[in-house]
This record gives structure tokens, sequence and C-alpha cells, in this order.
């Protein structure tokens, strides 16, 4: 994995051991997803790779935008290098799901300390994805989080998640993961249900 | 889904499918099992068995109810829409579930000895349908001293032997509803009996169900034990008439002499002749007056005489002809004579003695109750009477003793009702265990009418199907685990299921039973062929069943 550390999509701005927020250039825009699972570079060998759910994505105004939208007539020229030369950055919010521990194992629990800033981050590969969601123990981070909108994350990660698989295991991957999310969630059928049905198998053809 | 293979499942080999783990219970109460996603419920019977794997153990349980269970008060307001697949594969394996409760009946330990049940698995342990091998591993093979009777539920291929030294030592119980196949489950059970010479039997046989061929529900003929054992079983007829019609040559008509009638042969037909207090003491007293003919005398006597009667005893004239008149319905049986030739008793014992089992056949009187009580009582009495003289003139001797003998009775709470088991023959017989060699084998469709103290000393219960609450109760009653059964007995097949439970069998066992057809019949002639004696239940035995000095259910 010559390359593994190569082509980040972003840097860490601010972190705690709950997530970070990082910054990308809008040029990342397009390979962002709400729902994905992102990881940050460790600064050396004996810190851990960090693993989180993309879940809030905004892009911040600068002045030269604020004038640009009053300006009459900005040509094309102006509006992409505008884009390109901006100085506020696409901010991305991160919730921990996770890290891969010094020992290679992944833990599925909040993160001994945050990524410090500037650390870089990541987009995780589909075999990432997958090694990542062969395990159930982060559903309960993500439901139980206040700051982001739980179900919606999670059926969205679930989604993508499911699509890192073979077909013929699509549906058995999601039938397993609403099982376990029926078992967390049996106090409340209401956000059970609204999860199940965000994660109902014929969706995930229509998301393709 | 952990995949861990603890060295007992190297040592058994491996099994499928996997049914769920053990999430509560108790040793008294069993164990809640809850089932995993994939088990499909609707396939799940009560009475199946079912094997939990402890850390060093295997428990034997029987499958006794199931239950849906959820986890969410919620799910059972609110059902989810059950019609998505999606969905109802979600809720089917997670929130809603189902849990069944299983009885610990045995335990095999890691040296695959049996143990009874003294603890129970810790929680979470898994459980898996039983296989052939577990089976065999408790009930062993078919060989000289085990019968086989029929197969567990879901393991037609395998065998249920019952242990018949054990079986025959105490009495048994044949219990069920009316068409169950009760008559056919004794028939098996005696026809085991007889091939294998584990003891020689006197059959009461009410309905003609056991000599000579009988007639089964598809109108079929199906043999008679006479006809599968000609040298074994010897046909004795009370009604020579009905017995031929049927193509039975009888080897004995039997004939009782009214003078050989005592009154402590009434006693036993208290209830079904409506008989009081006072009417049998008037019958002892004419017995004290008149000798033995007191019964032709009494029915023949002019009125002056019966006046006399009156005065000059303390019999009172409603009492005496009350008596009069039940004593006339004897009249009506044939088979009561005057003066007897041979004598009946003597001739059943020879019989007994050479190890030949002895078939009576009631022909048209089996529709009398009072004719079967009367002369079941009258012979059982008598050749009781000659078993306890010859064992203790044998002082211990084995081989000057009589053989081990079993007497069959139908309608046996007729004979053993709480009212007059004290006083009857029978009731003595069960009482007093297996000490003179004679032990019972009662078939009644009404277990619950029977007395509490002598159906504690059946020690085998073989039961049908049973509806009546009571009598479920008093199957089950002081039999090791078998509360849990209820739900089983109760929801047998009305035909050619049962459970048994007892002395006889390791543990309780509903079955699927034996057919009784041709392949029976040619079982019944060929010997045993080299079949192994291994078995764990045998060496075990002792620990299983506890001590051999059985002193009846607590
Ligand atoms: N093991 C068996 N093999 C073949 N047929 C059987 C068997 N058991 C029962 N049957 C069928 O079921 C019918 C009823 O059985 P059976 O006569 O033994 O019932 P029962 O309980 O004795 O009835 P009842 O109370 O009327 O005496 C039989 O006629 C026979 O056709
Ligand atoms: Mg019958």
């Amino acid at each position: 994995m010559a390359n593994e550390w190569d082509d980040p999509i972003g840097y860490v701005l601010r972190s705690s051991t709950s997530g970070f927020s990082a910054g990308a250039g809008l040029t990342q825009i397009d390979s962002l997803a709400f729902g994905m699972i992102v990881k940050t570079q460790p600064s050396t060998d004996t810190r851990e790779v960090l693993y989180g759910l993309l879940y809030d994505i905004h892009i911040d105004d600068d002045p030269l935008v604020r004038q640009l939208v009053l300006a009459e007539a900005v040509t094309e020229e102006t509006i992409r290098d505008q884009r390109v030369h901006r100085i506020a950055p696409v901010e991305m919010s991160v919730l921990a799901t996770g890290y891969r521990d010094v020992d290679g194992q992944i833990r599925q629990a909040l993160p001994p300390r945050p990524p410090i800033s500037l650390a870089p981050v990541y987009l995780c590969t589909d075999a990432e994805s997958r090694e990542f969601t062969d395990y159930f123990d982060y559903f309960r981070l993500v439901l139980s989080a206040s700051q982001v909108p739980g179900e919606q994350l999670l059926a969205a990660n679930l989604v993508r998640a499911a699509l890192t698989r073979p077909e013929s295991e699509q549906y058995d991957f999601l039938v397993s993961a609403g099982r376990e999310a029926a078992r967390l969630l049996s106090g409340d059928m209401a956000r059970l249900d609204n999860l199940l049905r965000l994660i109902y198998p014929n969706r995930v053809r229509i998301t393709e | 889904m952990a995949k861990k293979t603890t060295e007992i499942d190297d040592f058994f080999g491996p099994r499928s499918p996997r049914l769920g783990v053990v999430t509560g219970g108790s040793l008294s109460r069993g164990l809640d099992v809850k089932l995993d996603p994939g088990t499909e419920l609707e396939e799940l019977a009560a009475g199946r068995y079912v094997v939990v794997h402890g850390h060093q153990r295997r428990f034997f349980s029987m499958v006794t109810d199931i239950t849906l269970a959820s986890t969410s008060a919620q799910i059972a307001i609110t059902p989810p829409d059950m019609s998505n697949p999606f969905l109802a594969d979600v809720y089917g394996g997670s929130m809603a579930f189902g849990v069944v409760h299983i009885a610990p009946m045995l335990v095999i330990n890691e040296n695959r000895q049996i143990e009874p049940v003294r603890t129970i698995p810790p929680h979470f342990q898994e459980v898996w349908t039983a296989t052939e091998q577990d089976i065999n591993d408790v009930f062993g093979d078919e060989d000289e001293s085990h019968f086989n009777i029929g197969a567990p539920l879901e393991l037609l291929n395998t065998q249920i032997n019952v242990d018949l030294k054990r079986l025959t030592e105490r009495s048994v119980g044949v219990f069920g509803k009316s068409g169950t196949g009760k008559s056919y489950l004794t028939r098996i059970l005696l026809a085991g009996v007889i091939a294998r010479g584990a003891a020689v039997n006197l059959i009461f046989d009410m309905h003609n169900d056991y000599g000579w061929e009988v007639y089964n529900e598809l109108g079929a003929r199906d043999k008679g034990l006479k006809q599968l054992f000609p040298d074994k079983v010897a046909i004795f007829t009370l009604d020579d008439e009905s017995s031929r019609r049927r193509g039975v040559r009888p080897d004995f008509v039997v004939t009782l002499a009214f003078n050989e009638i005592d009154p402590e042969d009434l006693s036993a037909l208290r209830q079904t002749m409506d008989l009081s207090d006072t009417m049998l003491d008037a019958a002892y007293t004419l017995r004290r007056l008149w000798g033995r003919d007191w019964i032709q005398q009494l029915l023949t006597a002019e009125p002056h005489i019966l006046e006399d009667l009156l005065n000059t005893t303390t019999i009172n004239g409603p009492s005496l002809t009350a008596l009069v008149r039940r004593l006339q319905r004897f009249e009506r049986f044939k088979f009561l004579v005057p003066q007897t030739q041979g004598d009946t008793v003597q001739e059943i014992l020879n019989y007994i003695e050479s190890g030949r089992s002895v078939v009576l056949e009631f022909g048209r009187y089996g529709n009398a109750l009072e004719a079967y009580i009367l002369v079941a009582n009258y012979l059982t009495r008598r050749l009781r009477e000659r078993y306890v003289k010859r064992i203790e003139e044998s002082l211990g001797d084995e081989a000057k003793q009589p053989p081990q003998l079993m007497i069959t009775i139908e309608e046996a709470h007729k004979f053993l009702d709480p009212q007059i088991a004290r006083q009857t023959i029978f009731g003595t017989i069960a009482r007093e265990l297996r000490k003179y060699k004679v032990t019972l084998l009662v078939v009644d469709q009404r277990p619950s009418a029977i007395d509490e103290e002598v159906m504690s000393q059946v020690g085998t219960r073989v039961t049908a199907l049973l509806d009546n609450e009571k009598d479920i109760t008093a199957v089950l009653m002081g039999v090791n685990g078998a509360q849990g059964l209820r739900e089983v007995l109760a929801r047998l097949d009305t035909r050619q299921q049962a459970i048994v439970l007892g002395h006889a069998v390791p543990m309780p066992v509903v079955i699927q039973t034996r057919p009784y057809d041709e392949a029976f019949y040619k079982a019944m002639g060929a010997p045993l062929q080299g079949k192994s004696l291994k078995r764990a239940a045998k060496a075990s035995g002792k620990t299983l069943y506890g001590d051999d000095e059985f002193e009846g259910y607590g």
C-alpha cells in the first residue's frame, strides 16, 4: 500500500474525541457524500488511524463571494476562478466511530485522543469500508450522538456499505444490520421504523 | 455466530441445525431458549428432543412449550408491516422472536455416561435438535432385554427401546382416550414381553383384543398374540361360542362355580353393582350360615326361609331383597355353573408355570362390567394366594419360584378406584410391589379415577393422548421432570403417538408407536441377530434410576 496516504481529501481543522471538522478545497465537493467513512492519517506509527462518518458538509461564504453575489455580469471565468482560489475551505464534520489500534485491530469506540490539526483526511476504500462495516458496534455511537441526525446518517452509511459488497450479499447484510438496529432501538419504534424504511433494499438501487 | 468448537463437540461430531441459545430458566421449571432468527417456529413441535451443549455436558431436553416474545411492548401495539419482506426479515429475527421452553431430562457427560439432571447449563449455551446419534446414545440398540416400541418424533429412523426387565418387575400403565391406540400399544408391549420371555402374562381380555385376530380401523385383520406365538400363548374363554365364531380354538373353557364365590369376591363389585355395606354384611352372614352354597340357596329360597332369616339374623328386609336382585344378574352368566369340571385356577397356573401366557377372552360377557370384575377378581385372588404360598415355601430359592407374572386388566379404574383399591386384590398387588413376583399392566382411559397410592406404584406409564386435566395430572404425578410434559401430552396425535415415562426408559420420550403390521409379526418370529449390547443407559442405569428398591413415586 505504497500510496495509501496519497491524495488526502482535506485536513483537520478542529477536533475532539467525539469527532472533528476538516477543510477541503471546493473541487473536492464531488467526491464527498453524507454517510461516507473517512479516516485520518496518524502523525506517527504509534498513533491510531481514526475512522468516522461524514455527516455535515458546508460551504461558508467569504468576502469575495459576497461581492460576486451582488455583482452584475460575472463571467464564467470569474466564478470558476473564485471556486479554485477561494480562501474559505469547504468544511465537513465527521463523527468519530472508531479507530485502528496500533496492533492493527479496528475498535468501534471513541478514539483515545483526537486527531491533531492539519492531519490529512482520506476517503476509505471499498475494502476498508467493508472491513469497518463487518461489525455493527458503531451503531450505538451513531444513534446516540446528539449532534447528528442518527437514523439518517446510519442509513446513508449502511446503503453505501451494502454497495461495497457483492450483490448476492447485499440483502443479507442489510437485514442483519436492520436486526442490530432493532436491538438498539427496541424502545423507540418510530426511529427504528424510520431507519428501516431508509435502508429498504429497493432504495439501494435508487441511490446508485 | 462465533464458531467455537468445544472438545465435547469434537467428540460427538458436528450437528445441525442450531436452534437458539439458553436465555434463562431453572432446574425446577426448565429452560427458556431464544430461537435464532433462522429457526422456523412452525417446524418445532412440543415433545421434540433438543440437546443443550453445556461446557462439559450435553443436556437432553424435551420441548414442552413454545411462545412468541418481543423485546418491546410497542411492537405488539403497532405491529410492523410484515407484508414488506425486508421489514418482516428484520423484525422476525430481532424484536419479535420465538422462545421455546424445554425440560432437561438427562445429562450425558464427557465420558458418554448418562446422569440424572442435577444442574442446568449456563446462560447462552447453544441448543440443537437431537440427532439420531444422540437418541442411540441414550436408548441403545434392541437386545434380549430391550424392546423397540417406536421411534421418537422427527427421528423416525431411530428406535426407542424399553427395558423389559424393568418394565415387568413393576406395574405398568397404558393410558389414553378412547381410540388412541391403547389396545394396540398393550398388544405391542405384551408381544415384547412374551417374545423375550421377560414375564408370563395373564390377560383379562375384555373386548377380545389380544388373543386372536382383531379388525383394525381400516377393516383389515391384525393378528393376535396366539397367532404370533402359538407355543407361548394359550387362549382361555368364558364364552366358547363367541370364541369359536371368531375362529378361535380355545385351549380351555373357563367355568366358575357359584359355590366358589365368596363375599370377598363381591366387595370388588361394590361400585359396579351398587352394593351397600349392609348388603355385603348380609352376604357374609349368609355365607356363615349356609356355607359354600349360599348364593344358590339364596336365589332359590322359598319366601318363608327368607322370612326366617330376617327374624333370626341382623339382616334387614330391604338389604336382603336388594342383594337377591343383584345376585340374580349372575344367572345370565353362562360360565357360572353349580359345579365346575376342572380347577380353572390350577389350569391357569399350569400354563403359567410352563412359561405360557394365558389370554382369557370374555366373549359377549366383556360388555357386562360386573362379569369382568367378578371373574378377574375371583381368579386373581386365588392365583395370588398360590403364588404367595409358593414363594414363601421357596425360602428365597429362585429355582423353586414360579415365573414373574404380569396380569393385564382393562378399565382398571373400576378395580382400583380409591373406594375399593384397599379391599381388592388388585390394589394389594399394585401396592406390594414385586415381592410376590406378580405385577399389573393396567389399561385405562381415566387414570384420574385410579387410587393415587396405586398410581404411585405404576412404575412405567405409557400414555397416548389425554385431554382431561385431571387425567393428565394423574399420569404425570410424581414423575421427575414430567410436569413440563403436560402440554406435550395434551397435544399428542389422536392415534399412534404416546409418551413413555418411568422405570423402563432412561427419560420420558414421545414416540410414534411402532406399526403393528407384517414387519412387526416378522420381527417377533426372527431371532435378534448379534446386536451390540453397548449402551450408555445400561452402564449407568443405577445412577439414573436411583436405588433399585423402588418405593413408589413420592
Ligand atoms: N401401533 C399401531 N399400528 C397399527 N395400527 C394402530 C396402531 N395403534 C393404533 N392403531 C389403529 O388405531 C385403532 C384404534 O386403536 P385401539 O383399538 O388400540 O384404541 P384404544 O385406545 O384401545 O380404543 P378403545 O378405547 O376404544 O379401546 C386401531 O383399530 C388401529 O387401526
Ligand atoms: Mg381398546
